[in-house]
């Protein structure tokens, strides 16, 4: 009797040993994409620019330190393996990938910009002209990240037993920095950086399998990061209606 | 087990599932002084569109079908009563119904809430992204106040995220 209750201990202790949610949360954080698309929060009556001047906006550079593909890091790692007293603490970093992302990052800033600004009365253009001014964007930095944390319990009481599983995530940071420069004629007439970051709280695992919790959080990952665009690209047009009312002669 | 045992054990499962599925929509009403987080589709049912707005609201969120009935039979207005009745399938799943009935109304009734919802059939219906992108922005810019376009943007966020 008491060696079969030490193989089932034991096999319990392998058992929540092995279950390492490492694998788990890598293979559920790099299957599938999330959008860091938005809907523009400008109003549409409240033109307070009407640009009559044509802006050509070149295709973005990328100078970006994301990764291409999410980088889940170990940070932490404790467990207490005791036959009847298994405790686990696992804590890691994860950070969003390139290819998690639903957008390519150039062409998503480049197209919000024309929308965004369109939506406030600017006349931008796709097509290069000698007349018109332009703007050349270049993504100096994007990088959205955050811990995941995997801790808990399981004691064996004799005839009973009690366990608790705690899962968080978050929370999450994003950060991203646009360098613009705005040309008339080839020469500047203005050049800045301008860098948005944006945090999110903890998700807990409440009413969400393990999964979800994982998949959710790729995804506030991805809209925080479509958030410090969002805030950038607000700050480079705010900024372009000085610059170009000033280049006028 | 026996059969009556074993046909017991059936009906529970099935009313259990029932339960389950109907307590898990993401849909849920509010009134106008309700807050609208991110964790639902919310639809707001506002005073404006009927003095019984409150028992509408509950009706809706405990799924009680039967009540809706009773108080879309006192409504007098044709354009509500289709509005609520898309809204109770919205909440059932059933979106190719609820687009059906959707497209007797326009985008701009009910605070431009058919704009959103029309959205989440064409998203549900898996038409392209573009267009559903199109559809919600539209009823973001037409929404009248600040919680109408928060609840456009949460329904846009459950068409990228699913959540």
């Amino acid at each position: 009797m008491g060696c079969k209750i030490l193989i089932v201990l034991t096999s319990i202790t392998f058992g929540l040993l092995s279950c390492s949610p490492y694998k788990m949360l890598k293979k559920n954080f790099l299957k599938g994409k999330a959008s860091i698309d938005y809907l523009h929060g400008s109003t549409l009556t409240d033109y307070t620019i009407k640009q009559d001047e044509v802006i050509y906006v070149a295709q973005p550079n990328v100078l970006v330190n994301l990764p291409e593909v999410s980088e889940i890091k170990k940070v932490y790692n404790q467990i207490v393996p005791l036959l009847v007293f298994t405790q686990w603490n696992h804590q890691y970093d994860c950070t969003l990938g390139k290819s998690e992302i639903q957008e390519d990052l150039p062409s998503f800033l480049k197209s919000t910009l024309m929308d965004e600004g369109r939506r406030r009365g600017y006349n931008f253009s796709d097509k290069p002209s000698d007349q018109s001014l332009q703007l050349e964007m270049t993504i100096q930095s994007a990088n959205a990240h955050g811990p995941y944390v995997n801790s808990g319990f399981f004691a064996f009481l004799v005839f009973f037993y009690v366990s608790q599983t705690i899962e968080e995530a978050g929370p999450g940071s994003a950060e991203s920095s646009i360098h613009f420069v705005l040309k008339k004629n080839n020469e500047v007439i203005h050049e800045e950086t301008v860098t948005s970051s944006a945090t999110f709280e903890l998700l807990i695992k409440e009413r969400r399998t393990t999964r979800e919790l994982h998949t959710a959080y790729r995804a506030n990952l991805a809209e925080l990061l479509g958030n410090t665009f969002e805030q950038n690209i607000n700050k480079i047009l705010a900024r372009l209606a000085v610059s170009v009312d000033r280049s006028k002669p | 087990m026996t059969r009556s045992q074993k046909r017991l054990l059936i009906v529970v499962c099935v009313i259990g599932f029932l339960f389950y599925s109907c307590s898990n929509s993401p849909y849920k009403v509010i009134g106008d002084r309700e807050y609208a987080n991110n964790d639902f589709k919310y639809i707001r049912i506002s005073e404006r569109y009927s003095s019984r707005y409150s028992y509408i609201s509950r009706a809706i969120n405990t799924s009680n079908w039967e009540g809706l009935a009773a108080e879309t039979k006192l409504i007098t207005d044709l354009k509500l009563r289709t509005f609520l009745v898309a809204v109770r399938m919205m909440r059932e799943d059933r979106i190719f119904d609820a687009h059906k009935l959707l497209l007797r109304l326009d985008e701009k009734d009910f605070d431009c809430q058919v704009g959103i919802l029309k959205a989440d059939c064409m998203s549900a219906l898996k038409v392209d992204s573009t267009d559903v992108r199109k559809i919600y922005q539209a009823a973001f810019d037409c929404a009248p106040d600040l919680t109408i376009k928060e609840i456009a943007k949460t329904h846009y966020r459950f068409h990228l995220y699913g959540m």
